[in-house]
């Protein structure tokens, strides 16, 4: 079995936010408007976090991307009194809409704060209708979403390899926003698969993971941006 | 409520072979019998929607990203970068995301509309396509055969290089000089013409550089930003990482700043000064053959002109105001900074210095590029691996085209020059048409431009339109200008249009990436090459000799054909990522092996065409186009100026060493207006370039996400600046200039110098659409009209502000 995962080159990352707006198309999700994204209700699963160390004019600026780490050990599963959240047969942290009851625990639980709540119904203008991905389902209010790692194009990818009766390769299943990144800073593949760059790269000496004394095993890694 | 209905399993199985096998029925009748609604009913007798791909350009700027679109059912739903191209290898910018979002939206011209015949001001109304040409080919005509044709205007806004031409000929073709080609971000550059001679902007190689050093070049939010984002990639790929070096000198932490190994915040508008700051270095230490560039410059050592009269050389220039101590002053760069720059070029392989929008859109633009020019002249990062390349750009132009040559119009517009390298420009346009001089302007044709928004002045431009009799609109959207139009005669959107993407700003390979429909047009609407051909097709005694194509697929198809004729090149394929920077790096000589048939079937497949070798044979002295085939460092500059002086480099001392304007050009100095103690510094974000994607309510919702601001303007202020005007994090402030006021929310970040502020271009527009008019504010309400002392561009950076609490 695959483990699914993602290495986080912070050095080749501009912030660009290309892999948000990829994100956004590719799984549905909805423009909030303005006094609602002004009242911190956008609903990204991809986030960019700016980082400033250092003083002015000395400044050093990260930019974090960040997806739902999947992680192995997922402290929102635990919390779901409906086990509308779970951890899927393929490793990665799935989402069940429509039997959520919108408690958020789930959201409290996660320590990385990748998970969002449709404070209201999603909105999509009637025009833009025909530009929603027929792949994705439309998440109702009052339920929690967030990162799936694009799953949906690993169910397809698997039915393409069954039918062409081979195995998974690593190009086979990309999510949007690896797919999307200018600058490739976003690597994805097998983390379990010595043959896949992502398993390279996590072995780096520039590798760690966000809050991994939690012992929430994250499926996402990042390169440390290089000193000046 | 409405009742919901549960459908077994084996129901919706009845209900699938029902449909499937009664088509003929129709599913009406099924809507009645079975109470599903039509699309429910639909679906389950057409199955699954079939899914296609479609390759075609991003035209949201000038960058050459091919695209692939996904289609279900033929109805475009997705995109993602074309994989095969080797401009972006599948990445995307966070705006590509707005092409569908533009395609489909609900504002789109659906049909020509036009003010009813003497009723200029009146409502605008739907009219026929017949009805609507042939009252503009009536007005051609009419001024024709007045023999009156400057009397049309023409400003084009599309930057496909084979559209513009098209305009542009049209426009000598009827007989007018009046041709405006619209300038967004992307500026020529002079600083070749000034040195060697050549109209040329540098394509930087980037790719084979180790070192970069960026004066003001944004290169990864302008030109070809996703191109860049690429190569910047490599560049920190991991066998590069502790050898190449990347610094960035702005005012502003920008994408390329942050990515940079380090940034220097520098004062705005004072680049060239550093470039000669680091110049003076090299040449006082000896670093660079000065006997070299004694030999083969006629204006390095002092020179005597025919007159006899003696001029200071660059060397004596550079070493007698240029010392690192005083450019520390003027530039606030640290002399031990500007040392370790010099150091970094002279221990590097491939050093380069490039120079790019921020510096040329600040008040002494020009004369940032040409010191940055001279540097890299001297540290011999010209027509080198790893530097500067000029190409023959020109020469796509003549592939396709025998430019007209009929009658000789004088181009009354730009003939009284304020600035020596004056083009005509939007607002050379405006100023004249302003003052009825030298004559009025009867027919006013747009098509795709945005004067009232990209012009210097929007209240100006407003008034200037009500001036023209009639004034037509070519678009597929509405914008700040269409609402003054009186004729308005809708164009396909990108995604339904075939053209193609030429001469990409900053790259060396030379690349055609095909832009063709993917989506057959969903309204009343025409190609722009369809509306110019049809006002062509108006005239009565004229046989047009340059719109050979019957539509724009078959003129887009002729300079293909001279493409493949050419037989350099390759169309795109699948590479790896070795094999890319293989090709690129080495700039490998390719030749088209197909048969033509073939070259053309592929090409729709793959998206485009490219030649890395494109311009890199050349050598220096290819490139040198002066009488006496040297490179001249400021002959012409001072010549342009017409400056009477003895001593002519005065001016430069002037301009750059003192940081003060020659009496001459006292007008433009702007910079000490009492009262207003701070720098506006101003430009496009990734996001929204040339404020192209404001009409996708995504890209204004994540727009600046980065900053945590959605659907509103932000100003970046220093927090020492912060502390001192008494402004915190999220208050919303006015910022005035002397020309005008708006109000953004505060953003304290230390990403920005302390004598400037931030605004982004691209929102507070007027007539945008249902999703994003009025949201945010326009820092282009503030800039005064302050044109760049060569050029008489407009500058975007470097107007007085200051910032006041509400």
């Amino acid at each position: 079995m695959a483990k699914w995962g993602m290495v986080i080159d912070l050095n080749k990352c501009t912030g660009c936010g290309s892999c948000v707006n990829s994100c956004r198309m590719e799984n549905n999700i909805p423009n909030v408007g303005d006094k609602a994204a002004q009242a911190g209700r956008t609903m990204d699963w991809m986030q960019i976090i700016t980082e400033y160390h250092g003083k002015y004019p000395n400044i050093r600026i990260v930019h974090i991307p960040r997806p739902c780490f999947q992680c192995d050990n997922p402290p929102c599963t635990k919390v779901c009194p409906v086990h509308a959240t779970f951890l899927n047969e393929d490793g990665l942290v799935g989402q069940i809409y429509q039997r959520c009851i919108g408690c958020r625990f789930c959201m409290a639980a996660c320590p990385y704060s990748a998970k969002s709540f449709n404070y209201s119904k999603p909105d999509f203008p009637e025009a833009y209708e025909k530009t929603l991905n027929p792949d994705v389902t439309r998440r109702m209010n009052g339920v929690v979403e967030k990162c799936s790692f694009c799953h949906h194009r690993l169910a397809i990818a698997k039915d393409v390899a069954r039918f062409e009766e081979r195995d998974l390769e690593e190009e086979d299943y990309q999510p949007a926003c690896s797919e999307s990144c200018p600058t490739n800073a976003i690597t994805f593949g097998d983390l379990d698969n010595p043959e896949h760059r992502v398993t390279h790269l996590m072995h780096s000496n520039r590798a760690f993971r966000l809050e991994e004394e939690l012992g929430t095993e994250p499926k996402v890694y990042y390169l440390k941006k290089e000193d000046k | 409520m409405s009742e919901k209905k549960v459908i077994s399993r084996r129901k919706f199985l009845q209900i699938s072979g029902l449909a499937t096998g009664s088509v003929a029925v129709g599913t009406a009748v099924f809507s009645q019998v079975l109470g599903l609604s039509e699309k429910t009913i639909n679906i389950l007798r057409t199955g699954p929607g079939k899914e296609s791909w479609r390759v075609t350009a991003c035209r949201l700027c000038s960058g050459g990203c091919s695209l692939s679109v996904k289609r279900m059912d033929g109805i475009p739903i997705s995109l993602k970068g074309n994989p095969l191209s080797p401009i972006n290898r599948g990445g995307t910018c966070p705006a590509a995301y707005a092409n569908l979002e533009i395609l489909y939206h609900p504002d789109r011209f659906t049909g020509p509309l036009a003010r009813p015949d003497g009723q200029i001001r009146k409502e605008i109304v739907p009219v026929s396509w017949e009805n609507a040409l042939s009252n503009i080919s009536s007005t051609l005509n009419n001024l024709i055969e007045r023999n009156q044709p400057y009397k049309i205007a023409i400003i084009n806004g599309d930057d496909s290089p084979i559209m513009q031409e098209a305009w542009r000929n049209f426009a000598n073709w009827v007989g007018t000089p009046n041709f405006f080609q619209e300038q967004h971000s992307v500026y020529n550059s002079n600083s070749s013409y000034i040195t060697q001679g050549m109209f040329n902007n540098p394509k930087y190689d980037l790719v084979n550089s180790d070192c970069i050093i960026s004066l003001g070049a944004n290169f990864l939010e302008e030109g070809a930003p996703v191109h860049f984002n690429q190569v910047l990639s490599q560049f920190k790929d991991l066998e590069n990482i502790t050898r190449n070096k990347m610094i960035y000198v702005g005012p502003r932490a920008n994408i390329t700043a942050t990515s940079a190994h380090k940034w220097l915040p520098i004062t705005p508008d004072t680049w060239g000064t550093l470039a000669l700051g680091i110049a003076h270095i090299l040449i006082d230490e000896h670093s660079i053959d000065l006997d070299y560039f004694r030999r083969n410059s006629p204006d390095f050592s002092d020179w005597v002109d025919e007159k006899g009269l003696e001029h200071t050389g660059f060397e004596n220039l550079i070493r007698s105001e240029f010392h690192p101590k005083r450019v520390e002053e003027i530039t606030g760069i640290s002399e031990s900074s500007i040392i370790e720059l010099a150091e970094l070029i002279r221990n590097r392989e491939n050093p380069v210095v490039i120079c790019g929008q921020e510096a040329l859109q600040s008040p002494r633009g020009e004369l940032h590029e040409w010191a940055i020019h001279c540097l890299n002249y001297l540290i011999g990062s010209i027509q080198r691996p790893g530097g500067w390349f000029f190409t023959h750009g020109a020469d796509v132009k003549k592939l396709y085209f025998q430019k007209y040559t009929g009658q000789d119009v004088q181009n009354l517009f730009v003939s009284d020059k304020d600035h020596p390298r004056e083009q005509p420009s939007l607002d050379i346009f405006a100023k004249r048409v302003e003052g009825y001089s030298p004559y009025n302007i009867e027919l006013l044709i747009i098509n795709k431009a945005n004067p009232v928004y990209y012009g210097e002045n929007r209240r100006k431009w407003k008034i200037l339109l009500k001036r023209v009799p009639r004034v037509v609109f070519i678009g597929d959207l509405p914008n700040d200008t269409s609402q003054l139009a009186d004729v308005i005669l809708p164009a396909h959107s990108e995604f339904e249009n075939w053209d193609l993407v030429e001469d990409i700003p900053g790259v060396v390979a030379n690349t055609a990436v095909l832009q063709r429909p993917v989506i057959k047009h969903m309204y009343d609407t025409k190609s722009s090459y369809s509306i110019l051909k049809s006002f062509s097709d108006g005239f009565e005694n004229k046989n047009n000799p340059f719109l050979n194509g019957d539509n724009s697929k078959s003129f887009v198809k002729k300079r293909l054909q001279k493409i493949y004729r050419s037989k350099q090149g390759q169309l795109y394929t699948s590479q790896t990522h070795k094999e890319w920077k293989d090709l690129y790096s080495n700039h490998t000589i390719m030749k088209i092996s197909d048969s033509e048939k073939k070259f053309m079937k592929n090409l729709l497949k793959v998206g485009g065409w490219w030649d890395p070798s494109y311009g890199t044979q050349l050598s220096l002295r290819d490139v040198i186009k002066n009488k006496n085939k040297q490179f001249t460092f400021f002959k012409a500059i001072l010549k342009s100026f017409q400056i009477q002086k003895l001593d002519e480099s005065q001016f430069l001392k002037d301009l750059l060493a003192m940081r003060s304007y020659p009496k001459s050009l006292e007008e433009y100095n702007t910079s000490d207006i009492p009262g207003f103690p701070l720098t506006l510094i101003s430009g496009y974000p990734i996001t929204n370039p040339y404020g192209r994607t404001v009409y996708s309510p995504t890209l204004v919702e994540t727009m600046g996400s980065l900053r945590e601001i959605f659907w509103e303007s932000w100003v970046e202020i220093n927090p020492e600046t912060a502390v001192k005007h008494e402004v915190e994090d999220g208050m919303i402030i006015q910022i005035d200039s002397p020309v005008g006021m708006i109000r953004a929310r505060v953003r304290v970040r230390p990403i920005i110098h302390p004598d400037a502020v931030y605004v982004p271009m691209g929102l507070g527009r007027e007539n945008v659409g249902r999703f994003t008019t009025n949201k945010g504010s326009d820092p282009r309400e503030l800039m005064v009209s302050q044109p760049e002392i060569f050029t008489g561009n407009t500058i975007l950076s470097g107007t007085p502000v200051r910032i006041t609490l509400l």
